[in-house]
């Protein structure tokens, strides 16, 4: 068993290594664990409350970073999780529509800011400290 | 039988009723309510009244070419103006401290030693002393941990950083000896290298205990008993923090002065007296209670009061057309309140409280345009429009149609720029007061407490109950209860304050304080303003000044509107065993539409404005 931490799931192939960084230190500055999921279908963790029908894990892993980001929301005892793929990062909460994250930074013109600003809330979402403005 | 509608201009709506009369017999068809258009009693009203006529008679299922008369109240001008008086500032010379709450240092304790710069470090030897790192947001938080971290090993004692970026925690995890770093601090080039610093750090939940105490900061940088009186100010700016960094320059200086403010002359009727604005709300009201009546007041020349002071009468002036010399304040109402100042000279946008007063002052004249605005609103609804009616007498005939009200009673109209009392003493005489201050005092008492520049935020935070967001789904109301919410709340919202306005809006309010304290900043502002004015203006109404001997108070106005505004003034008037509570005008208007009620039920009666006013026939051509 794990402690509390926010879940983030890697799409399957090359990890934007870059990215990924900017997102944990986010996280660490704020004092939230992270941990990294590999890619691969999700393990069947039960979160809390996770009757909540939404929480049905897709059967593979999705390769879209919203739909990894809700995976891992889902699976996190915190309700709070990260998605990343080549494309982009989202943040996401069980409660949404896999379809619709609640932040998400694209990674066509990565801007490292965004991405450690994204962290940041990740962490301050379990924190329950305002966000930051992703800049 | 006849069709009459009674309209009432106020400062800032104008209100109307349609009803049908005959003999005393009155029939209520129909109320409306528009904002005032131009100042009160002046030609400008004439839109606003049409627009509110119109409501009126649609409501009532009427048309404008029934109505046999319209009603307009005696309403001359009155301008209200607002200033706030900054008493005390504090300026950093040569930057001296940064004192301010990232939220997220990192370490702990106390490090003190010399400014070096990030990129300087590599060139320090052992024995050098113990350096405080100046991080640039250009350096990589690794590259900055990896930098200290060889530096320590080469045995250059590193005592602690000042970053830019929001990096502290993920320096020190990275450093084999933490230390205490601060970030967030926005102008970090302008920290003074080469110069005596002391950085510090308190752990969760703390705040810094060395650098808020001016015996700390002597003992950290060796102060003489001279110096430390000087650092005095910087001690107590820094208390409450969680971090703070003090760098000691040469000729560095926190200084923390009184501004003068100039003086309030009051001139009574019967005495005068000069007040010094720096002595501050409490020492103003009591120099104008012994002037009392007040006659005028003349602010400074070159203050902001005597600025607003002059602003007022010169308005005033050019409205009615007489000497500026002729006008005369004759209220003002004086409020303590502080207000959060940016530091001139801080390095990270640190905010010091600083004291301050705030007037409102009032002047109104007995006669005004109002001939001509019956004559333009004649014209214009081709109506015979009456104006008549002493406006306080209609509005206490009007608040007495609320249910459980009797003779002699109390009406205090609780408006946007002036507090009214007005009490029916006997069967002809009503003593009326206007007191300066009301709810746009409140609202700017509110915004420059809490740092709100805009005004429509601080209004939102005025009227509006308080909730703070505690998750996307679901946020917790002032009374404690919870409200959960099915769609997720808006992300800008989360862990927020916000104000839930009537229309189910959340408009979060940006700053850092907390509920209860936003909460009591609203609740205090309203007390000092209304709770203080009720009590002011009911014992100039009263018979030999007691508000004790009056019996019943009815609350009207705008501001009577107000979800809390009359429980506090309630509160206020409890001690003197009044009743108190807000009106309900014809049972059904709330505290709304008084005096517009009271020229109706006046009308055709023997001091009606039929009998003593004067009407403005539409002309001959207007009518046809």
């Amino acid at each position: 068993m794990s402690g509390p931490a926010v879940f983030l799931r890697l799409a399957p192939g090359e990890v934007p290594a870059a990215a990924l960084r900017e997102l944990r230190a986010g996280l660490e500055e704020e004092g939230v664990p992270c941990r990294v999921l590999p890619s691969g279908p999700p393990a069947p963790v039960a979160a809390p409350g996770a009757a909540s029908p939404v929480c049905e894990a897709p059967a593979s892993a999705p390769a879209d970073a919203a739909l990894l980001a809700h995976a891992a929301a889902c699976a996190s005892p915190v309700s709070v999780g990260l998605g990343l793929s080549a494309d982009g990062a989202c943040l996401h909460l069980p409660q949404l529509p896999p379809g619709a994250p609640l932040l998400s930074v694209s990674l066509h013109d990565p801007d490292p800011e965004r991405l450690r600003a994204l962290g940041h809330n990740a962490a301050r979402l379990v924190a329950g400290v305002p966000l930051k403005e992703l800049p | 039988m006849s069709l009459i509608v009674g309209v009432d201009i106020g400062n800032s709506t104008t209100e109307a009723c349609v009803a049908e009369v005959e003999g005393s017999g009155r029939a209520y068809l129909g109320s409306g309510l528009a904002a005032t258009t131009g100042v009160k009693g002046t030609v400008p009203n004439v839109t606003g009244a049409a627009r509110a006529i119109e409501r009126a008679l649609l409501r009532a299922g009427r048309a404008l070419e029934e109505v046999d008369a319209i009603l307009l109240n005696e309403a001359t001008p009155v301008i209200s103006g607002l200033a706030m008086e900054t008493i005390t500032e504090t300026i950093i010379t040569e930057s001296t401290m940064i004192g301010h709450n990232p939220q997220t240092p990192g370490g702990e304790g106390l490090g003190v030693g010399v400014t070096v710069a990030f990129e300087r470090l590599a060139a320090r030897a052992p024995g050098d002393g113990p350096a405080i790192v100046v991080i640039a947001a250009s350096v990589d938080f690794e590259e900055a941990a990896a930098a200290l971290n060889a530096a320590a090993a080469r045995g250059v004692e590193v005592a602690g950083a000042v970053v830019q970026r929001d990096d502290a925690r993920l320096i020190a995890n990275r450093l084999d000896r933490p230390v205490p770093i601060v970030d967030e601090v926005t102008h970090v080039e302008r920290v003074p290298l080469g110069m005596a610093a002391a950085v510090e750090v308190a752990g969760p939940g703390r705040a810094v205990r060395t650098l808020s105490n001016s015996y700390g900061l002597a003992t950290v940088f060796d102060l003489t008993p001279e110096e430390t009186r000087v650092v005095a100010p910087v001690a107590r700016a820094l208390t409450g923090t969680r971090s703070a960094v003090v760098v000691r320059t040469p000729g560095g200086d926190v200084t923390d002065r009184r501004i003068p403010a100039g003086t309030l002359e009051l001139h009574g009727e019967r005495a005068k007296r000069t007040v010094d604005v720096n002595g501050g709300a409490e020492e103003i009201m009591a120099a104008l209670r012994r002037v009392q009546p007040l006659a005028d007041v003349v602010g400074e020349a070159g203050s902001h009061v005597g600025g607003m002071l002059a602003g007022v009468r010169e308005t005033m002036a050019d409205l009615t057309g007489d000497a500026i010399g002729d006008v005369r304040i004759r209220d003002v109402l004086a409020a303590d309140t502080f207000v959060p100042r940016e530091v001139r000279g801080g390095l990270a946008g640190e905010f010091a409280l600083e004291n301050a007063v705030a007037l409102a002052a009032m002047v109104r004249t007995s006669r005004g345009p109002i001939e001509q605005v019956a004559r333009a609103l004649a014209q214009e609804s081709g109506v015979e429009v009456v104006v008549g009616g002493v406006e306080a007498e209609m509005a206490v005939r009007g608040a007495l149609t609320t249910p459980g009200t009797a003779a002699p009673v109390a009406v205090l109209d609780l408006g946007g720029g002036s507090t009214d009392a007005a009490l029916a003493r006997g069967e002809e005489q009503v003593a009326t007061y206007h007191a300066a201050g009301a709810g746009d005092l409140v609202t700017k008492l509110i915004g420059s407490e809490l740092g709100i520049d805009d005004r429509e935020l601080a209004e939102h935070v005025k009227t509006c109950p308080l909730a703070k967001v505690e998750s996307l789904f679901h946020v917790r109301l002032e009374d404690g209860t919870v409200q959960y919410f099915d769609a997720p709340l808006p992300a800008e919202t989360f862990a927020r304050v916000v104000a839930l306005t009537e229309e189910g809006g959340m408009v979060p309010i940006p700053t850092r304080h907390g509920l209860d304290r936003i909460r009591r900043v609203r609740r205090d502002a309203k007390r000092r303003v209304f709770a203080v004015n009720a009590l002011r203006a009911l014992r100039e109404v009263a018979e030999h000044g007691t508000v004790r001997g009056i019996d019943f108070v009815v609350l009207i106005g705008g501001s009577a509107l107000d979800f809390e505004i009359p429980e506090l003034v309630a509160e206020a008037l409890a001690d003197h065993g009044v009743v108190c509570g807000t009106g309900n005008v014809r049972a059904v208007e709330g505290p709304r539409n008084a005096v517009a009620t009271g020229l109706v039920e006046a009308w055709g009666r023997e001091r009606g404005p039929a009998a003593a006013g004067r009407s403005a026939a539409p002309a001959a051509e207007a009518r046809s």
